[in-house]
């Protein structure tokens, strides 16, 4: 069997611990009923909202989505105030974005603001789950797969997984992973938290542990979250304000506001979507457009945007 | 300052392949938006016509200017082209295929070079599960099935073309679609007040007054450095060639749907069959080789008789430190230089004219076009270098002085860590944005007998009697595919031969 680093202990809440439990079991070739693979669970958390990336994890683990999804259905992602919605706004008409469509619209008269051709359709694989339930149905799956409980055997641990941050010292093992919201930036944007999780169990599982490659694979696997970290950051200040903003957040919102334009950046997990909405929300507009907007005739121009005020966009 | 004025006459400087794609390409795509593109060029001026190879990226270029392709490739005596074929580089006697598509497919999210690791001493080389190497190695072709289920659509093709035909094409569909083009030696170059170019000044006294300059005046940067004073990022240090000395030949053997680059004692050669000729060419190093040597050596290796006199050029790679500055973007050779190993010259002219017309404004200060520009231009030189800085330390080649200077150097950090990730691991660090990602590192890496000391754990949760059927059984189903196509001269004849059509 190749990667198996020891026994395996994943500490944290119970949707964070018993998924990542459940992908370990699932995907590192590690058998829970040979090598020891156990969770400890703290306290729940309410609710979690499940993005459409998490798709592919969820049905590989067999776990039936439609049943978590009725039990609490959502309008794409709405749990705080500020959050906003992974919905299209308009669709792209010769190359040139809904956005800068819609401003040259208005420097002819249009009136209505981008905010109202967003879809009002929820994007699916968006939705929030209760915690309890998501978890139970996780922990389900992990224990036949032969995870156990943290308590259940005092088996020292080869490698710690740690979901929450914590002041802790347990740096001492050799493999040590702080996985979902202890390493990705993610505090106070709570629906946020699925897509932490995802984001670095994916991370982990292509990095898990070699035969020969002595410690190589966490470096990759930091380099990786480390990536990411300050694209997250930088949609935190965004959506909740305050602080000294990052030269990449600065540079994004000018990109934004002259050219209506959502900055390509690598390891973005964020659709260009949610940096729209997140944008309107934090009060930038887009003020101008390049000039490739302007080889459509303006009529024709109209008439796209009118199509898409008046019925909704159709997306899959 | 660059404000409040609207920028609707675009003036183009220089008529080789970077000024031609530049002017065709703004002129077709803003042209309904108001946008006037008036070229310059002199007929004295000889272009250098870089990338007689390409990438299939260019396939895009042309269609977006809604170009025939087969009336394209009989006016330029293209070829297609698979990939690049590396010869002598890991060691001599070495060879592979960097090919324009993937090794086999991945398997439940696990890579399949990493299968492919585990059985590597049974399953043969890599190259035999990639369908345009085995059809390249068979020289043969059809274009890509559109069908994603058939091993025919695991691949992209490109040309290899006449490169000092591209741009006379191009010129009559870019001056049929508004450019102007105006026949003079550029001397000069007035600046405003703001610093800004204000007009190019020709030889015969005209101004040519322009809001925004695009300068593909070759290496000299008339505007971007003569003018602007731009400044250049040098990185000789980590690509030390400086040299290329080309030299085309009449053509011997079959017409090979592939490239050729062939390791030599200071540098490396380069071979790409046209339908007319064989374009070659030598790119040395002037501290390890003289002029002379370098001129011997390609002339004594070439397949045929010579049909023009070896032609000798002279370059520093790198890059300016903005490729948009003030009112002038640079395209082209004028914007920086890396050598042609991997075809990239024609991609960076498309690069910068797409992220151009992409940001380019009707009017207001340009500060955040530029710096968006540059930052994704950066980037795509950055990436384009690192790729190519592999090919010179993956190696275990140092019989001459040049392969032990190479082998030895400092590589950049971001470099040398992304190496010593994939020996340990077989994992392969890539980025969403950048020209080369996850096959053609692969290629390099195993082509280069960079071998990983491990494979991805997850490959063991698969029985092994299925690996090893489902390699055999996609090596066979390739070269079966592969042997089916025409060969690629049949295919050029009954498409696209260069005596059948022309530029309308």
């Amino acid at each position: 069997m190749s990667g198996n680093p020891g026994p395996v202990l994943v500490r944290g809440d119970p949707v964070s611990s018993w998924l990542t439990a459940c992908a370990i079991a699932r995907f590192t070739g590690v058998d829970p009923s040979q090598v020891s693979v156990r969770v400890e669970a703290s306290h729940p958390s309410k609710s979690v909202f499940v993005r459409p990336e998490m798709d592919r994890l969820h049905r590989s683990l067999g776990l039936d989505v439609s049943t978590l999804r009725g039990a609490q259905s959502a309008q794409g992602w709405r749990a705080g105030p500020k959050l906003v919605s992974m919905s299209p706004f308009g669709a792209s008409l010769s190359g040139a974005s809904f956005q800068n469509l819609w401003s040259r619209a208005r420097s002819h008269g249009e009136r209505r603001s981008l905010s109202e051709f967003q879809s009002r359709k929820t994007t699916p694989g968006t939705f929030f789950v209760p915690a309890d339930a998501y978890g139970g149905a996780l922990e389900r799956i992990a224990r036949r797969a032969g995870v156990g409980d943290g308590n259940a055997e005092c088996v020292e641990p080869a490698m710690v997984i740690q979901t929450e941050p914590s002041d802790e010292r347990s740096d001492l093992t050799a493999n040590r992973r702080n996985i979902g919201t202890a390493v990705l930036p993610i505090q106070g944007l709570g629906d946020l938290r699925a897509m932490a999780l995802d984001l670095s169990i994916r991370a982990l599982i292509a990095t898990w542990p070699r035969h020969r490659a002595q410690g190589l694979e966490q470096t990759e696997y930091e380099r990786r979250l480390t990536c990411a970290a300050p694209v997250i950051a930088d949609m935190r200040a965004l959506v909740l304000g305050g602080g000294d903003r990052s030269p990449s957040l600065n540079h994004r919102i000018s990109v934004w506001r002259e050219l209506g334009r959502i900055t390509p950046v690598d390891d973005d997990p964020f659709t260009a979507a949610e940096w729209i909405g997140a944008l309107l929300q934090a009060g930038h507009q887009p003020e101008g457009y390049p000039k490739l907007v302007e080889a459509i005739p303006l009529d024709t121009l109209r008439q796209h945007i009118d199509a898409h005020a008046s019925c909704e966009v159709q997306h899959g | 300052m660059t404000q409040n004025r609207p920028y609707t006459k675009v003036v183009v400087l220089g008529g080789g392949t970077a000024g031609w794609m530049s002017a065709t390409g703004i002129a077709s795509l803003l042209g309904r938006a108001g946008v006037e593109v008036t070229l310059v060029e002199s007929e004295a001026i000889g272009i250098v016509g870089v990338g007689e190879a390409t990438l299939p990226h260019l396939r895009f270029f042309n269609q977006t200017l809604g170009i025939d392709e087969m009336d394209f490739m009989a006016a330029t005596r293209a070829t297609v082209k698979l990939g690049i074929e590396f010869v002598d580089w890991g060691r001599k006697g070495d060879s592979y295929i960097h090919p324009f598509g993937d090794y086999g497919m991945p398997n439940d999210g696990v890579g399949f070079h990493h299968f492919w690791r585990k059985f590597s001493d049974r399953a043969g080389p890599i190259c035999d599960y990639s369908l345009p190497v085995v059809a390249a190695r068979q020289g043969r072709f059809a274009p890509p099935s559109s069908d994603a289920r058939s091993v025919l659509s695991t691949y992209r093709f490109a040309y290899q073309f006449d490169a000092t035909a591209y741009a006379p094409y191009l010129r009559k569909i870019g001056e049929a679609r508004g450019v102007a083009r105006i026949e003079g030696r550029v001397v000069d170059a007035k600046l405003s007040a703001s610093g800004d170019i204000e007009s190019v000044v020709l030889e015969d006294g005209r101004a040519i007054k322009g809001d925004l300059f695009i300068d593909c005046s070759g290496f000299r940067g008339l505007l971007i450095e003569q003018a602007l004073q731009t400044g250049y990022d040098e990185w000789t240090n980590w690509l030390p060639c400086d040299r290329a000395v080309a030299a085309p030949c009449q053509h011997a053997g079959p017409l090979l749907p592939y490239t050729r680059a062939t390791a030599r004692v200071a540098g490396w050669q380069w071979r790409i069959p046209l339908q007319h000729r064989t374009g070659n060419g030598h790119v040395y190093s002037s501290a390890f080789s003289t002029d002379q040597d370098a001129e011997d050596r390609l002339v004594r290796s070439l397949e045929g008789p010579l049909i023009a006199d070896p032609r000798v050029l002279r370059f520093t790679t790198g890059k300016r430190r903005m490729l948009w500055n003030r009112n002038c973007v640079a395209v082209g050779l004028a914007g920086g230089f890396l050598e042609p190993l991997e075809s990239t010259s024609i991609y960076l002219i498309q690069q910068g004219i797409t992220y151009l017309v992409e940001l380019f404004q009707g009017a207001g200060d340009t500060a955040v076009a530029r710096a968006e520009y540059n930052r994704m231009m950066d980037l795509e030189f950055e990436r384009i270098r690192d790729f190519l800085i592999l090919h010179y330390v993956a190696t275990q080649r140092d019989d001459t002085p040049f392969w032990k200077h190479m082998t030895g150097m400092n590589l950049p950090d971001s470099l040398h860590e992304k190496m010593e990730l994939f020996s340990a691991t077989g994992l392969v660090q890539t980025y969403d944005h950048g020209l080369f990602l996850e096959p053609s590192w692969l290629a390099v890496y195993l082509g280069q007998r960079v071998i990983p000391n491990d494979y991805d754990p997850r490959v063991d949760q698969f029985p092994e009697i299925d690996i090893s059927r489902n390699l055999s059984g996609l090596k066979r189903h390739i070269s079966e595919a592969a042997s089916r196509l025409p060969s690629h001269a049949e295919w050029i004849d009954r498409n696209c031969p260069t005596n059948q059509l022309v530029a309308s």
